[in-house]
């Protein structure tokens, strides 16, 4: 497959992604959003085992017998805090594009800590200008896209 | 104008949150694979939330569930499939090309949404803040290619 038709797949990816936080929106509007991240993940849980049982149809619950917990393995914390926090602010004033940039603001910013400290076994990078100037385009481009 | 940049640093914090997400799924990903951290991730934040629900709320949501409309129930299973065309696009154009073209394309949608919304009104100012976010987002990928040192 080509470099041009894999990035459209990945420009359809983004797209499919604000399509999610439009529809976890409303789940919140309706249902408030802690519940509506809960009724996210019980939905998103089943469609990840079937696509699992998918590809790997080998794989049976006896498996579990050899299961060994990890702290990793409470990943899910983080992203049903986010979604609920993306469920309310998705239903205020600053609607998707808002939520989106100050979430990808927040990932940016979040990727310098884990550069500089080296988290999870990243090598360890200091910020350079680039990164800064980087973060001041995205401020003010989610600053243009509030207001609009 | 408070409860604006309330509003603004929580969906920060969200941000903030969905970058440990990702990189603890990165690293559960590559020990075993994209899939198996998707399922991880879904029912660790489904325990989670049906625990604080329990602890500090209550279960009364489930009196809603027929207000919803029916399509709002997908957004879960996006996201699941999502981690496919991750695992998909990743290797072929890499994590930084990727990165662009994810958050590229979600603001250029989600900026469509909102107009059908109405939340955007000043199309023009709009198309100002999305170009800014996406030259930002090509910062590292325009000056990689003129240092000799490798950027992450």
């Amino acid at each position: 497959m080509s470099q041009k038709a894999v990035s459209a797949i990945a420009l359809l990816g983004g797209a499919l992604l604000s399509l999610m936080v439009f529809l976890n929106g409303s789940l919140a509007f309706y249902l408030g959003p802690i519940p509506a991240s809960l009724v996210v993940h019980i939905v998103g849980s089943v469609a990840a085992l079937i696509l699992f049982k998918i590809s790997y149809p080998s794989i049976g619950l006896k498996n579990l017998k050899n299961y060994k917990f990890h702290w990793t393995h409470m990943v899910g914390f983080f992203g049903a805090f986010a979604v609920a926090l993306i469920g309310y602010t998705v239903n205020t004033k600053i609607g998707i594009s808002g939520t989106v940039g100050s979430a990808v603001l927040g990932q940016i910013v979040y990727g310098w800590f884990s550069d500089y400290f080296g988290f999870f076994g990243s090598v360890k990078k200091k910020p350079n200008w680039q990164d800064t100037a980087q973060a001041i385009f995205l401020l003010i481009g989610v600053g243009l896209l509030i207001n609009a | 104008m408070l409860s604006l940049i309330f509003v603004l640093f929580l969906a920060f914090v969200a941000g903030l949150s969905l970058g440990i997400n990702r990189s603890i799924l990165g690293k559960l990903g590559s020990e075993s694979n994209p899939i198996q951290a998707s399922v991880l991730n879904h029912l660790s934040g489904t325990i989670f939330l049906a625990v604080f629900l329990g602890l500090f709320f209550d279960f009364h949501f489930i009196h809603e569930f027929d207000k919803v409309p029916f399509h709002s129930y997908w957004g879960g299973a996006i996201g699941a499939v999502f981690i496919i065309i991750t695992s998909f696009v990743i290797p072929r154009i890499g994590v930084l090309k990727t990165s662009i073209f994810f958050i590229g394309g979600q603001i250029v949608c989600g900026s469509f949404i909102d107009i059908l919304m109405e939340k955007i009104s000043n199309i023009p100012q709009a198309v100002l803040g999305i170009v800014f976010i996406v030259l930002g987002l090509c910062f590292k990928l325009l000056f990689s290619k003129f240092s000799s040192t490798k950027v992450a």
